[in-house]
C-alpha cells in the first residue's frame, strides 16, 4: 500500500520527506539544548558553573572532572546496587502486574471493579506519607539496609497493573474465544495469546520500571544507611553539600548514570516495540 | 447486598495489619535504656565494659569528609576499644527527612548529628537523651571550655543534650580583588550601615554587585538584631516579628535590592547556597557567612578574599553564632558508650583536627589555636574570634521555628521584589505566626 | 430477590446466571482470578495498601514524629479545610499546574508519537532524544533549567527577546514562576506519554489502514477515525495517569524553587512535605494527603464515567 502511494507521488513525497527530516532534526536539536548545557557544565571548573553571563565553554576544559566525579564516592558499588534493584524490580513488576492485569481485564469475578478501584486509589496517595508506615514495616521485618527493602516495596504498586490492563483491553476477544474453543486454560490464554501480543506494552512497562528504579531517590534515602548498599541517586545527591554544590561533578555523574537507562530504552524499543512491525506479528 | 467474599477478607487482613503497625510506632523506647539511666555502680561498669557496636549518623558532602569523621571515630575507639562504630552518612538536605523518619520508627542511630538551630524542635519532644548524668560522672569533660552559646542551643530545661563541634559567628567575606579594582576601602571594624552601603554602591558596576544574599531568615537576622530588634522573646516565649526595630533592619536589606540596587538580584530563590555560588563567580563584593565557609571558599574562589566583622547597625553589632554538634538518640541501647564517643569526638583533640580540616570555628576554646594557625593567611581572620567572643548571640530556634522560617521566607520575598514594604510584610508575618496552632 | 439485584447491575447478561448466588462459573472465575492476582496482591497488600491505610489513620492524630501520635479526631481536617489560607493558595497553584501541564503534555506527546511512528530512518535515535529527560536525575535538570530561566542571559529570555518580550526573572517572579515550572516539567515529561502512545500505535494492525486507503481515506481521516479511537485506551491511561501524577507534583517544585517566590509555586505535595517533615506535623500532612486523594479520586471517577463516551475497547 505504501509502495502504491510512493509510486504515485514519488517526487512530491521525497521532497516532503526531506523537509520532514530537517524539521525533525531541528526540533531535536532545540530539545537537546538543555542536555548540551549539562555537558558544558560538566567540563567547567566549579566556580564557573553558575557565572552570569553563562558561557558555553569555561576558561578551561576539565576532562578530569569525570574521573573526579567517579572517585568522589564509590559509584561502582552504587551502580551495582542500582542494577540489581532495577532489574529485579522490573522482572517482578512485569510478571506480577501482567498476571493481575489479566484478571482485571478478562476475568469476571466478584468485587473486581471495587478491587481495581482500590488499586487505582493507592496511586493517588503520595509517597511522602506512606513511606513512614512503610519504614516502620521494614524495621519490624528487620529489612533496613537490605536489598529486599529496596526491591519488594516498590514492585507491587498499581501502576503496572493499570497500564497492562488498559493494553489487554484493546486485544480483541475473538482471539481468546478461539483459544477457549480449542480448550486452552486461562493461563494458556494469558501465556500464549495475550502476552505475545502485548510486547510493546510489556516493553513500555519494563522501561518505566527500570528507569523508575534507576532514578528512585526518596525510598532508598530512607531505608538505606550503609554506604555499600546505596544506589546511584543517593550518590548523585552527595554532590550537594551543606554549603554549596559541585555542579560540574554532579553533571559528570549524571552523564555517566544515564547511559544504562538509555541503552535499556533503545534495546527494548528496538526488539520489542519495533520488532512487532518487522515480523508482522502485530497484525490481527 | 453484594457479598464480596474476597474483598471482605482482604479488608479485614489489611485493617488488622494497619493496627499492628500503629501499635508498634507508639511503643515505648527500648527497655534496655532504662537500666543504664539508673544509678549503676560505676566500679562494676568499668570492670566489665561490654563490646558494643554503635551507629553514628552524620551528613557529608564528599568522601573526603567521610574520611575525616572516620579518623575521629578511630581515635575514639582507640580510647574505648570495646566500642566499634558504623558511620551512616547522607547528604545534608536528605539528612533531615531521614532523621525524622527514623525517629518515627524509633530507629535512630546511637550518635546523632544535630544543628544548633534545629535542636530545640527535637529536644522538646524527647528525641535526644539527656547527658547531664554522664557529664556529672565524667571527671575528664570540661563543659566550660565549650562555646556556651552552643551549649545553650543544645540545652532544654537546664539539661544538656548534645556537645557542639563548631560554633561560628556570621562575618563578612569580601572579594579583595574586586575591592582593589574599584579602589574601595576594605570593610573594617567600624563599618556602619552607611559606609557599608557606600562601599556597595562603589562596587556595583559592570555587572558586579555589592552584596548577595539568599531568601532565608538567617540573612535578615544580623540586620534586625543590629537594629535592636529580635524575632523571639525567650521570657514571654512569643515571636516578636513586628516591631519598629525589625522593620528598620528588614527595610534596610530590602532597599539594597529595590532602592539602591546594590544587591545581586535573586534568580534562584529555592537555593540557600545561591549567595555563595554568586560569590565564587567573582562578581559579588561581599556576602555574610560563617567560618564554615572557609574550606569551600578556598576550593572555589579564584580570587583573593578576606574577612571582616559585619557592619554595625543602629544598635551596634549583633550576630548569630551557629553550629552543629552530636547527641545521643533517645532510643539507643547503649547510652553510656554513646556518651563516651560523643564526648571524644567533640573533645579538644578532635576539635583541633576539625579546625585544621577547615570545617569551621571550633566549639572549644582549647581548640581555637588550631583554627587560628590553619587560617592565619586569610586577611582579617581574627574577626571570627573577635565576633564570637564579643558580638555573638546564640542562634536558637524555638518551637515551631521551622514553620516560622517558611512563613518568613514566603513573605519577605515580596520585600526583595519591591512589591511590599518591610512594615507590611512583618505585620503580615506576625499575624500568620500568631495563628499557628 | 437476588435475581432482581443482579439484573439491575447488569451482571446477569454476562454470566447467564439464573438461580442461586454462587454458581459454578462464578466460583471458577473467582478461583482463577485469585490465582492470577495472588503474586501481585500479596505484595500489594503488604507494601502498598497497608501503608496507605495507616496514613489515613494517622490523619486523625497529631504526630510530631519524634514522640508518639496523639489522637486529635477531625481537628486536622477541620483546620485544613476551614482555616488554612495557604492551603487554598496551594490548591489553586496545583490546579493551574495540572490543567496546563496535562494539556501541553498529552498534545505534544501524541504529536511526537505520531511523528516518530512514521516510516523514517533512525527513528529510534529521535525517540531516544525526546525520552532522554525521563532518565535524568531531577537535580541535574533543575540546575540546567535554572540557568535557562535567568533574566537577561538565560536562553528563554534571549529567545523571547527576539519577539520583543521584555526580560522576565522567571523563578523569582510570582506571576511567572509556576509557568516556568510547567514548561520545564513539559520538557521533562513528554517522553513518558510519547512512549505509551508509540506502544499503542504499534498495536494497531496495518490491515485497518490498508482497508481505509482502499476506501480512499486521507491521512486526517485515518487519524481521527482509526488511530485515535483505537488509541483511546492508551489516551485514557495517559490522561488519567498524567492527571494523577501531576496533582502530586513535588520534585520540580522542591528542587527548582522550594515553593518560592511567595508560595506561588507551592504545590499540595510540597506543602504536605513541609508540614510533615519540616514543621513536625505528620498528622496534618496525612490529612492533606487524603484531601488530595479526594480531589484526584473525584476527577478520576468523572473520567471513568466519561470513558464510555469516547474510549473504544474491543
Amino acid at each position: 500500500m505504501e509502495e502504491k502511494i510512493k509510486r504515485e507521488n514519488y517526487v512530491r513525497s521525497r521532497f516532503f520527506k526531506s523537509l520532514e527530516y530537517v524539521l525533525l532534526v531541528f526540533t531535536s536539536c532545540v530539545f537537546l539544548i538543555p542536555i548540551v548545557w549539562m555537558f558544558s557544565t560538566s567540563l567547567k571548573p566549579n566556580n564557573e558553573t553558575m557565572s552570569i553571563p553563562p558561557k558555553l565553554i569555561g576558561s578551561t576544559i576539565e576532562w578530569g572532572n569525570y574521573a573526579k566525579a567517579w572517585n568522589f564516592l564509590p559509584f561502582g558499588v552504587f551502580m551495582k546496587n542500582s542494577f540489581i534493584v532495577a532489574v529485579t524490580v522490573t522482572v517482578l513488576v512485569v510478571i506480577t502486574s501482567s498476571l493481575a492485569a489479566y484478571a482485571f481485564a478478562r476475568i469476571q469475578f466478584k468485587g473486581r471493579d471495587t478491587l481495581f478501584l482500590m488499586y487505582l486509589g493507592t496511586l493517588m496517595i503520595p509517597q511522602q506519607v506512606t513511606m513512614i508506615p512503610l519504614f516502620i514495616i521494614m524495621k519490624k521485618l528487620g529489612w533496613v539496609d537490605t536489598y529486599q527493602a529496596l526491591i519488594l516495596p516498590v514492585s507491587f504498586t498499581a501502576f503496572g497493573t493499570f497500564l497492562m490492563r488498559q493494553f489487554f483491553l484493546t486485544i480483541p476477544q475473538e482471539l481468546e474465544e478461539a483459544g477457549r474453543i480449542d480448550g486452552c486454560s486461562p493461563f494458556g490464554l494469558y501465556a500464549r495469546i495475550i502476552m505475545p501480543m502485548s510486547k510493546p506494552a510489556l516493553s513500555t512497562l519494563a522501561i518505566f520500571s527500570f528507569i523508575g528504579q534507576w532514578r528512585n531517590f526518596l525510598w532508598p534515602l530512607i531505608v538505606i544507611n550503609k554506604t555499600d548498599m546505596k544506589t546511584l541517586p543517593l550518590g548523585i545527591r552527595m554532590f550537594q553539600g551543606q554549603y554549596g554544590t559541585e555542579w560540574n561533578l554532579l553533571m559528570c555523574a549524571t552523564a555517566i548514570v544515564i547511559i544504562p537507562s538509555i541503552l535499556i530504552f533503545i534495546i527494548l524499543q528496538k526488539y520489542l516495540v519495533e520488532g512487532i512491525s518487522l515480523t508482522g506479528m502485530g497484525g490481527r | 447486598m453484594k457479598r464480596n467474599g474476597l474483598l471482605k477478607k482482604l479488608m479485614a487482613l489489611v485493617l488488622s495489619a494497619a493496627m499492628v503497625i500503629l501499635a508498634g510506632c507508639s511503643s515505648k523506647p527500648q527497655e534496655a535504656a532504662k537500666p543504664a539511666n539508673s544509678a549503676a555502680p560505676k566500679a562494676a561498669e568499668a570492670a566489665q565494659p561490654q563490646n558494643v557496636k554503635l551507629r553514628w549518623s552524620m551528613w557529608i558532602g564528599s568522601s573526603a569528609e567521610l574520611e575525616q569523621w572516620k579518623e575521629l571515630a578511630a581515635d575514639a575507639t582507640k580510647k574505648y576499644p570495646n566500642i566499634s562504630i558504623d558511620i551512616e552518612t547522607t547528604d545534608f538536605i536528605g539528612y533531615w527527612p531521614k532523621l525524622e523518619t527514623q525517629f518515627a520508627a524509633k530507629n535512630t542511630a546511637d550518635i546523632v548529628a544535630m544543628q544548633g538551630i534545629r535542636a530545640q524542635s527535637y529536644l522538646n519532644k524527647g528525641g535526644l537523651m539527656t547527658l547531664t548524668k554522664f557529664i556529672n560522672d565524667d571527671k575528664n569533660v570540661n563543659i566550660s571550655d565549650c562555646n556556651q552559646m552552643m551549649i545553650k542551643a543544645f540545652s532544654y530545661n537546664n539539661e544538656v543534650y548534645a556537645f557542639p563541634y563548631d560554633s561560628g559567628p556570621y562575618v563578612t567575606f569580601y572579594n579583595i580583588d574586586l575591592f582593589d579594582k574599584y579602589k574601595v576601602p576594605y570593610p573594617d571594624d567600624n563599618m556602619s550601615w552607611d559606609s557599608y552601603l557606600d562601599r556597595m554602591q562603589k562596587l556595583t558596576k559592570d555587572g558586579n554587585y555589592g552584596v548577595a544574599t539568599n531568601t532565608t531568615i538567617d540573612h535578615v537576622i544580623p540586620y534586625i538584631w543590629s537594629a535592636g530588634g529580635d524575632y523571639y522573646d525567650a521570657k514571654t516565649n512569643k515571636y516578636t516579628i513586628y516591631s519598629p526595630e525589625n522593620v528598620k533592619g528588614l527595610q534596610f536589606l530590602g532597599d539594597l535590592y529595590t532602592k539602591y540596587k546594590v544587591a545581586k538580584p535573586i534568580t534562584d530563590p529555592g537555593n540557600n547556597n545561591t549567595h555563595r555560588e554568586q560569590f565564587y563567580s567573582g562578581t559579588v563584593g561581599m556576602i555574610l557567612d560563617g567560618p564554615w565557609f572557609l574550606t569551600n571558599a578556598k576550593n572555589n574562589c579564584k580570587f583573593k578574599y578576606g574577612i571582616a566583622p559585619i557592619p554595625k547597625g543602629p544598635a551596634g553589632r549583633v550576630v548569630q553564632v551557629a553550629g552543629s554538634g552530636f547527641g545521643v538518640g533517645a532510643s539507643t541501647k547503649f547510652p553510656k558508650e554513646s556518651y563516651q564517643i560523643v564526648s571524644s569526638i567533640t573533645g579538644t583533640e578532635a576539635l583541633t583536627k576539625i579546625a585544621k580540616w577547615g570545617r569551621g570555628y571550633p566549639a572549644r576554646n582549647s581548640a581555637v589555636p588550631g583554627f587560628t594557625e590553619t587560617w592565619k593567611t586569610i586577611p582579617g581572620i581574627d574577626s571570627v574570634q573577635q565576633t564570637a567572643n564579643k558580638d555573638g548571640k546564640p542562634f536558637i530556634g524555638p518551637q515551631t521555628y521551622q514553620q516560622v522560617t517558611e512563613i518568613f521566607r514566603a513573605n519577605i520575598e515580596p520585600v526583595y521584589l519591591g512589591s511590599e514594604t518591610a512594615d507590611a510584610a512583618l505585620k503580615k508575618i506576625q499575624t500568620l505566626v500568631d495563628a499557628i496552632k | 430477590m437476588a435475581e432482581n439485584i443482579v439484573n439491575s447491575t447488569g451482571l446477569a447478561a454476562k454470566n447467564n446466571k439464573k438461580t442461586g448466588y454462587w454458581n459454578k462459573r462464578e466460583k471458577t472465575n473467582l478461583i482463577t482470578a485469585i490465582l492470577f492476582l495472588l503474586p501481585n496482591i500479596i505484595g500489594f497488600l503488604a507494601f502498598t495498601l497497608i501503608p496507605v491505610i495507616v496514613s489515613f489513620i494517622i490523619s486523625f492524630f497529631d504526630w510530631e514524629l519524634v514522640g508518639d501520635p496523639v489522637f486529635a479526631g477531625l481537628k486536622n481536617y477541620y483546620n485544613l479545610l476551614f482555616s488554612d489560607r495557604l492551603f487554598l493558595k496551594v490548591i489553586l497553584n496545583t490546579l493551574y499546574y495540572v490543567g496546563s501541564y496535562v494539556t501541553l503534555n498529552v498534545i505534544i506527546a501524541m504529536s511526537l508519537a505520531l511523528w516518530l511512528t512514521r516510516n523514517l530512518k533512525g527513528v529510534l535515535v529521535f525517540r531516544s532524544v525526546f525520552f532522554l529527560p525521563q532518565v535524568m536525575p531531577i537535580v541535574a535538570l533543575a540546575l540546567i533549567w535554572k540557568m535557562m530561566y535567568l533574566p537577561k542571559y538565560g536562553l528563554i529570555n534571549l529567545f523571547l527577546g527576539l519577539f520583543g518580550v521584555p526580560d522576565i526573572n522567571w523563578l523569582f517572579d510570582p506571576r511567572f514562576a509556576m509557568l516556568g515550572i510547567v514548561i520545564t516539567s513539559g520538557w521533562m515529561g513528554f517522553g513518558y506519554n510519547m512512549v505509551i502512545f508509540i506502544a499503542g500505535i504499534k498495536g494497531i494492525p496495518q490491515s485497518m489502514f490498508e482497508a481505509a486507503w482502499i476506501d480512499g481515506a486521507n491521512k486526517w481521516q485515518c487519524f481521527w477515525r482509526i488511530t485515535l479511537p483505537l488509541l483511546s485506551p492508551s489516551v485514557f491511561y495517559a490522561v488519567v495517569m498524567t492527571i494523577i501524577s501531576s496533582f502530586q507534583v513535588f520534585d520540580q517544585t522542591m528542587v527548582m524553587t522550594g515553593g518560592s517566590p511567595a508560595n506561588s509555586t507551592n504545590t499540595i505535595v510540597l506543602y504536605l512535605y513541609q508540614n510533615g517533615f519540616q514543621f513536625f506535623k505528620m498528622g496534618y500532612a496525612s490529612a492533606i494527603a487524603w484531601v488530595l486523594f479526594a480531589f484526584i479520586f473525584v476527577v478520576t471517577m468523572i473520567q471513568m464515567k466519561l470513558q464510555k463516551d469516547w474510549v473504544y475497547y474491543e
